[in-house]
């Protein structure tokens, strides 16, 4: 056995360290709430130069996936975290990297499916997995996940498959204790080096990989991949054993406890299995003869280990944290009792299913079931944890709708204007998506009908059973905000035309963050082509906010995030993103650049867009938002840091309506004109560029910011 | 350490750092004390003046940490805020074998006096007076407290130098005013300590179960409710300041209702200078973060920032809301609208 050392690490840590010791070659990404932390302590580790990993942040997790495809056919050790919806959204991918045999490991923060959109931990996503042909470890505690990620590369290369590691979400992903780590040339030995042979760079024997196929081949080829599953089993446990011999941690496919001469016996997965071991423990200390089970790999699929585990057992009690709704249980409870039903067990099965969305479950919960299924009168099958309610209660309201006339005030001023949100929203103090929107909406009259796509706008506002909201809205994922109000707006038509719906005159508004804008900017050129009559708001906070920070696609160059820490990381470059343009190419009828620290102008440019939108157009238009949170600055002053911002001209404030382009406000003629320094001093994430080390980097910044204003005026001069 | 079976609970507010607390408890007893240890917070979406809890297990070596739930019945309870004292979920858990270590301005007896429990250790750290002269970070004044309620002397050098090492990796400059703080905050801390043999449960504590549940909820999340988010009170969101309003001074320009993010300004029709006008009502502190953008941007100082008033403990928490809104008070529920 080899030396070892002891860290204290929560789950998702784990695995970046054991990804760090093995240095993949490739990172792609996309974050997630709770798996983004892999990524953000890779990215810290590479800022102390611990390892070579390139890290990509791709726009959405369905290019991510792509990303880890394209570099696993060359032959590079490919490496990707996610959770929930952001596996859902990969899901295609998923097939395409089994089924062309192509090796790499992705670990799963397991994580609730939405919707309803919750971030906290449950088994919903991964099972939808089960079918890709993927092998899938599954790691109950923050150990196993370091383990089982040393062990996925060597099993997916010897297999010529690719491996999910997954674990729960926040119970294992994000609780800290001891984990104990070998020496990064262990590791190394261990993993040995990766083949380049029969891949896509291999020259002197070109490939092609991904052919099309039909009937009779692809049956075939589905068998090949289910030869290489059963044959799985071995060749895990083999490099199991391998692994015990350099860590002296032993593991199987499956892990029991007290079970041997266990009458009851209870099956949880991922972190709930020491819970259940811990009620174990004290049903022993009455003299109840229970015993826990669990298993490591949902494939490959370990039913004879399973029925072994079970064979003197009377109970058997399958715990799943998700549903197959309608099915005799969720998915554990169907893939179990199949395995027993092959063995001939007769043992009496019950299934539950436990801590949806995070729901804890505790020790004594635990306990309770297992008397509950030990007397003979229980359901089979039930929920556990769900609640009906006391049903004299019924969602309180604390407004009333607001009318056309309340919002359509005699006084054109934005306080005449009645909101349409209500405060105590969780917003951040001196947030600037509230401030934004308030300012947007007080120059709209009438009906407005709200679409959000999810970012702290969405959280801080609809936190169930409350929302901010006095008017219609409906919140849908973010790569999907304008299909989504595309096809409202069309139901809103035909059935006005049908008779159906009265003829109410209703301004449509999607909201967005400039994450919804990266990872569904396909769903926005496209409603943009077709000209669907809507306004877009975009608040631009520079960043991932609501997943704490990662770097977007309109983070400012130079500006410090948790997937950009170190100020010397010249190699992280994207180019500016100019959205406004994007959609004025692609026919938005109107496109506008608003600041709330010129509120007339704001409010001037939220009428237009309203009218163009009425008359069945296309609008855009984009706010620059402050975070103090993240931005790292005094909320007090977000609106001075807002107008450095347009003075310095990083975010100067201009229109194109018809295609005309019209610059509103010029600071050089009000003499407010001011280096890109002026306003970068305000924020911690980029006060360090006016540091003379860094001199170099803040002049090509500002060289950029001048590009781009030069650009903008000449534009501005064209006449049609 | 004199016990190692120890649970913490520390009660606190997203921004006060309350979640390092919680780290640094686990990895220097894991790293540097040889116990098993582990820690995590709530979890949710990290907001600044959201409430955050941590939890920390201590365990002896020969046991292993099974339980991954939340610290149901603290060892220490831990409250950044005293007004927490006032809240029964913050309590929740409490035995007579139990410690407080709780940031107040009153001495360890008096808030023994107040909680009226003979049982129980109770420690008391006034942290605003160091934030305020020295501006000492408070989640290390409080580490202070709470080495200070562990009763084991040796244990303050051992987290000092923990924290140095941190520090000195990641920010020098601030490694001083830390370790200040956490001696500070050991020396400064009041003590009331009153053992008892047997274990008694002060507060039960409750799952969290609401009043909706499948049975009186609509289908597919969807809430009829308009915005009932004003019945949140978020003033626990303050760090210490809030606009005061002049009305005297006010030119009823309306640039705080712009600049404001929660909506605390009130407005009604009415005349200023002769001429139609919407007037400024005042602040609803109820919804007020405390942000100060307010005052930054009001042009006659007819905001200003003021300290807010240290609360005493027998008032209601926060400052007394002025209601001059839309109406957001339970009387005027499905109201909605101006009520005189």
């Amino acid at each position: 056995m080899n030396n070892q050392k002891n860290l204290y690490l929560n789950g998702n840590e784990a695995a970046a360290f054991a990804a760090k010791q093995i240095n993949y070659h490739i990172a792609g990404y996309f974050p997630i709430t709770p798996s983004t932390q892999v990524v953000e302590s890779l990215e810290i580790a590479r800022s102390k130069k611990e390892h070579d990993i390139v890290l990509i942040g791709a726009e959405g997790e369905h290019s991510a996936a792509g990303i880890c495809y394209g570099a696993s056919a060359c032959g590079a050790r490919v490496i990707n975290a996610t959770s929930a919806n952001g596996l859902l959204y990969a899901l295609e991918q998923l097939p395409v990297q089994s089924g062309t045999r192509m090796p790499m490991v992705m670990n799963v923060a397991c994580r609730a499916v939405s919707a309803p959109l919750s971030i906290k931990g449950d088994h919903s996503d991964i099972m939808f997995a089960l079918n890709t042909g993927w092998l899938i470890l599954f790691a109950a505690t923050q150990q196993e996940v370091y383990d089982f990620n040393i062990c996925a590369l060597k099993i997916a290369e010897t297999l010529s498959l690719p491996v999910i590691v997954a674990y729960d979400g926040f119970f294992t992903s994000h609780q800290k204790c001891t984990v104990s780590v070998l020496e990064d040339e262990t590791v190394k030995t261990f993993t040995g080096k990766p083949s380049y042979e029969n891949k896509l760079l291999d020259l002197s024997n070109p490939k092609t990989i991904g052919a099309y196929m039909n009937e009779p081949f692809l049956i075939n080829n589905k068998y090949q991949l289910r030869l290489a599953m059963d044959s799985s089993i071995p060749a895990i446990l083999q490099i199991f054993e391998k692994y015990c011999g350099i860590s002296g941690r032993h593991f199987a496919l499956t892990a029991s406890y007290h079970a041997d001469d266990a009458k009851y016996l209870m099956f949880a997965l991922g972190s709930s299995y020491n819970t259940v071991k811990s009620a174990v423990n004290s049903l022993r200390k009455q003299n109840i003869p229970a015993g826990a089970f669990t298993i490591h790999a949902l494939r490959p699929f370990p039913a004879e280990e399973i029925a072994a585990i079970c064979k003197k057992a009377e109970v058997i009690i399958i715990l799943d944290r998700e549903d197959s709704f309608s099915a005799t249980g969720g998915n554990m409870t169907l893939e179990i009792k199949s395995a027993l039903y092959d063995s001939g067990c007769k043992a009496r099965i019950y299934s539950r299913v436990y801590g949806l969305g995070g729901l804890d479950f505790y020790d004594s919960d635990a306990k309770e079931i297992f008397m509950q299924c030990i007397s003979s009168t229980a359901k089979s099958f039930d929920y556990f944890g769900q609640y009906p309610g006391d049903t004299s209660h019924i969602l309180p309201s604390y407004a009333n709708p607001i009318s056309e006339k309340e919002t359509s005030p005699a006084l054109d001023s934005f306080s005449a204007m009645k909101k349409r949100l209500a405060p105590g929203h969780m917003a951040c103090p001196g947030c600037g998506i509230p401030v934004n929107l308030n300012i947007l909406l007080s120059a709209i009259d009438g009906n407005v009908v709200l679409l959000f796509h999810t970012g702290c706008g969405m959280v801080v506002t609809t936190s169930y059973p409350k929302t901010s909201f006095k008017v219609p809205y409906i919140h849908n994922l973010f790569q999907n905000g304008p299909a989504t109000m595309t096809g409202i707006l069309a139901a809103c038509k035909e059935m006005q035309r049908r008779r159906e719906y009265p003829e109410e005159k209703i301004t449509f508004i999607m909201v967005s963050g400039d994450g919804g804008m990266d990872i569904g900017m396909g769903s926005t050129i496209a409603a943009a082509l077709r000209g669907d009559g809507f306004i877009l708001f975009e608040y631009d906070n520079g960043g991932y906010m609501n997943t704490g920070y990662q770097q977007s696609y309109s983070t400012p160059e130079g500006a410090l995030s948790s997937t950009r820490r170190s100020p010397k990381d010249a190699k992280r470059h994207t180019s500016y993103k100019n959205t406004p343009f994007i959609l004025a190419a692609a026919g938005a009828s109107y496109v506008a650049t608003v600041a709330e620290s010129n509120v007339p102008d704001f409010r001037k440019k939220a009428k237009k867009a309203a009218r163009h939108a009425g008359n069945g157009n296309f609008s855009y238009i984009k706010a620059l938002s402050a975070c103090p949170l993240n931005w790292g600055d005094t909320p007090a002053t977000e609106r001075e840091n807002i107008a450095a911002a347009v003075n310095s001209c990083y975010f100067p404030l201009y229109e194109i309506e018809n295609g005309k382009l019209i610059i509103n406000y010029n600071p050089e003629k009000s003499n407010r004109k001011c280096p890109v320094s002026q306003w970068f001093k305000y924020m911690k994430r980029t006060k360090y560029l006016l540091e003379e080390e860094y001199r170099e980097n803040l002049d090509v910044i500002q060289n950029d910011v001048d590009e781009r204003w030069r650009k903008l005026l000449l534009l501005a001069e064209i006449e049609f | 350490m004199n016990q190692s079976n120890l649970d913490i609970k520390i009660e606190s507010v997203g921004g006060m750092g309350a979640n390092l607390i919680g780290k640094i408890l686990g990895e220097t007893a894991a790293m540097k004390l040889g116990i098993h240890a582990s820690n995590f917070s709530s979890y949710g979406s990290e907001k600044t003046g959201s409430p955050v809890t941590a939890h920390v297990r201590f365990r002896n070596e020969h046991d292993s940490i099974l339980p991954n739930t939340p610290v149901e019945y603290p060892d220490i309870l831990v409250l950044f805020h005293h007004s927490l004292l006032k809240n029964t979920n913050a309590l929740a858990g409490i035995t007579t074998q139990s410690s407080i270590v709780v940031n107040s301005p009153h001495h360890a007896s008096a808030i023994r006096q107040f909680l009226r429990w003979e049982s129980c250790s109770i420690y008391s750290l006034n942290c605003q007076k160091y934030i305020t002269s020295d501006s000492l970070p408070i989640n290390m004044l409080m580490l202070g407290a709470i080495l200070k309620s562990l009763q084991d002397e040796t244990l303050l050098s051992v987290f000092c130098d923990f924290v140095k090492d941190m520090f000195a990796s990641k920010n020098p400059q601030a490694m001083q005013k830390n370790i200040l703080a956490i001696q500070l905050g050991y020396e400064n801390t009041t003590v009331s300590v009153k053992n008892s043999s047997k274990r008694t449960v002060l507060f039960q504590p409750a799952r969290h179960v609401s009043e909706y549940g499948y049975a009186n909820t609509p289908i597919g999340g969807i809430l009829p409710s308009l915005g009932n988010t004003a019945e949140n009170n978020i003033s626990l969101s303050r760090n210490g300041f809030i606009p005061e309003f002049i009305p005297e001074k006010c030119i009823h320009c309306g640039l705080c209702d712009s600049t404001c993010p929660d909506m605390v300004f009130t407005f009604r029709e009415g005349e200023y200078n002769n001429r139609r006008a919407m007037i400024n009502c005042g602040p609803d502190y109820r919804y007020c973060k405390g942000c100060l953008r307010c005052v930054e941007v009001c042009p006659t100082q007819a905001l200003i920032s003021k300290k807010e008033d240290v609360e005493s403990l027998s008032s209601s928490h926060g400052a007394d809301p002025v209601i001059t809104s839309e109406a957001f008070n339970s009387e005027n529920v499905m109201e909605g609208g101006l009520n005189e």
